[in-house]
């Protein structure tokens, strides 16, 4: 195994120019801490989001004049979505147990009594089964005479602005988060690809000599490609380096402080040992493909 | 990985007739050297032209044959072709127009990936000696066994001789530019032979130095030679070629214009 020879000519080479290895290094640190911070910045809010989606339940606010024939047939309609797999569950809600529900809300019960009756709709609430269809359970049971369409969402009331906003910065993160890193990662690629390409020119004569006494390609290859690969590497430990000492330094005080918002829901993000061996690969991949793309350019055979 | 890390040698190469077409070349390749043992010539030029571009002639129409374990000299002036004749040897360049033949191998057929198989049984030597600048001594010798995937002990064992035969032994730690012309170039002999390389080839080795050194560095090649290594030297060293006295081949704007045995620069005008 010749690794040992490689890995000692690629150390050899990264002495001997050590400042463009060490703006190498410092690109890939850059562009695998933000990598760092994206990850579990997306993993929350994308885990966020979900249970944001659990929450929103669909109301059909049922007409105080509806017929009982009326509302079995809304009832039969829900069940019919049930069977199709869109409805998860749902369930009757009185216009007493409105009330009753209200009560149970309000901090000041006493203004209830000014109320000469009781002016909550019955309702089905209706939990679906995938949220972002919200909107097509709202359409399967509209038209139907029993909803009372003087209410909020014409008698359909489903969170559809929530869910869509919290979607829409999800996915707001995703797309820049992703085109940033897809950039960064570009760039940390061509740092390393052009500190390879003068490691390749200062070594040329090297080469050549190489060539002359019967080294393969791939032999005159793997130490540049393992230097690449040590470049890529050093700078991702340097950057959870980094993430660590701002995850123990900023971001976990800020939990602390902020323990109320989060302790009680079950948004979860990444842990750190894992998002460590993510970053280092991806470092080393960086590396690697850097230091290929230009071998394939400038080590022609 | 590496096709570095399969060191399995192939001796059926040997036996095999040249005509049959390789089917899974990797395999067959002896990894240290692709030249042919037996009694054939070293080298067979058949015809040989070399054109630089669509004009320049650096060979014309060159033939010539060279035994295994002959020493030859490779005269003519400047730009008459003499490291053309040396770069076809090594496959830097092919021919536009012939065959060359290196050790039972038609170059024109080797692929270009098998080169580095051809050259690890060819030792070179040049007149600028081409050593790695960043490495001491006994690092560049141990290249080239580094190269043909030689184990750790054996290049521990191998490069040491080499250079108590070229007379480096005290030298091993040092750069190459603190060593003295002459010592130079006996490293990179040292590194040329120290596989047993069975043919050696020297394009003016001794163009830099002095004529007491170049008379040193020819010894040493004399006694790679005694050894049974084929080698040819190309050189500008009137004195040098009268004084040993072995096979001439001059050339002259690229064309073959002499070709005798115990010879000296010129032929003697009576
Ligand atoms: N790479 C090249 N491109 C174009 N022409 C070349 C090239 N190399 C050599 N030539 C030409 O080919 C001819 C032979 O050159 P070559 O280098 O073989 O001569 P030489 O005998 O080695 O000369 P010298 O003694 O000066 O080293 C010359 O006319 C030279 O100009
Ligand atoms: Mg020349």
């Amino acid at each position: 195994m010749r690794l040992s020879f490689f890995f000692r000519e690629a150390i050899r080479s990264i002495r001997s120019n050590v400042a463009i290895s060490v703006a190498a290094i410092v690109t890939v640190m850059i562009a695998v801490f933000i990598l760092g911070t994206f990850i579990p910045s997306y993993l929350y809010v994308q885990s966020a989001v979900n249970q944001e989606k659990s929450r929103l339940d669909i109301s059909v606010y049922v007409a105080d004049a509806a017929t009982d024939a009326q509302v079995t047939s809304l009832q039969g309609s829900i069940t019919n979505l049930h069977s199709q797999g869109l409805v998860k569950s749902y369930v009757f809600v009185s216009k007493q147990q409105a009330l009753q529900r209200l009560k149970s809300e309000l901090s000041d019960q006493s203004i209830l009594n000014l109320l000469p009756n009781n002016p909550l709709p019955a309702s089905f609430d209706i939990i679906p089964n995938d949220p972002a269809k919200d909107a097509q359970i709202a359409a399967a049971l509209r038209g139907n005479p029993a909803i009372d369409t003087t209410m909020q969402g014409q008698g359909i009331n489903y969170a559809a602005t929530t869910t869509n906003r919290l979607l829409s910065v999800a996915k707001f993160i995703q797309y820049t988060g992703f085109v940033l890193i897809l950039i960064l990662l570009i760039a940390a690629v061509l740092l390393i690809g052009n500190t390879i390409r003068l490691s390749i020119f200062a070594r040329r004569r090297e080469v050549e000599v190489m060539r002359l006494v019967g080294a393969t390609n791939w032999f005159i290859r793997w130490p540049f490609v393992i230097e690449g690969i040590i470049c890529g590497v050093i700078g991702a430990i340097a950057s959870v380096f980094a993430l660590y000492l701002a995850k123990v330094f900023i971001v976990e005080p800020w939990i602390n402080n902020n323990t109320d918002s989060l302790t009680k829901s079950n948004v979860s993000t990444i842990g750190f040992g894992s998002l460590a061996v993510i970053l280092i690969l991806a470092g080393g991949l960086v590396g690697a493909f850097g230091s290929g793309v230009t071998l394939r350019r400038f080590l022609k055979v | 990985m590496s096709t570095d890390s399969d060191t399995e040698l192939n001796s059926a190469e040997e036996s095999r007739p040249p005509e049959r077409p390789t089917r899974d070349p990797e395999r067959r390749i002896d990894r240290r050297s692709l030249l042919r043992a037996g009694d054939g010539p070293m080298v067979i030029f058949e015809g040989v032209t070399k054109r630089y571009g669509s004009d320049v002639l650096g060979l014309d129409d060159v033939s010539v044959s060279i035994d295994a374990g002959e020493f030859v000299f490779l005269v003519g002036a400047s730009g008459s072709g003499k490291s053309t004749f040396i770069r076809l040897l090594i496959k830097e360049l092919d021919a536009s127009e012939g065959t060359v033949t290196v050790g039972g191998r038609d170059l024109g057929k080797l692929r270009r990936n098998k080169v580095p198989y051809l050259r690890r049984g060819i030792g070179c030597v040049f007149q600028d000696f081409k050593l790695l600048p960043g490495r001491n001594i006994y690092e560049n010798v141990a290249y080239a066994l580094e190269v043909t995937g030689d184990a750790p002990r054996a290049i521990r064992r191998k490069v040491p001789e080499i250079l108590s035969l070229t007379g480096l032994a005290d030298k091993s730690d040092r750069l190459p530019d603190e060593l003295s012309g002459g010592e130079q170039q006996r490293v990179s002999i040292a590194r040329a032979f120290v596989n047993h390389p069975r043919l050696l080839i020297a394009d003016e080795p001794t163009g830099n130095l002095d004529p007491d050194t170049s008379i040193g560095i020819m010894q040493l090649l004399y006694r790679i030679n005694r050894t049974g290594t084929t080698v040819v030297m190309a050189t500008h060293d009137r004195e040098l070629v009268d004084k040993m006295q072995m096979r001439v081949i001059a050339l002259e704007n690229g064309r073959l214009v002499r070709d005798e045995r115990k010879a000296s620069y010129a032929t003697v005008e009576p």
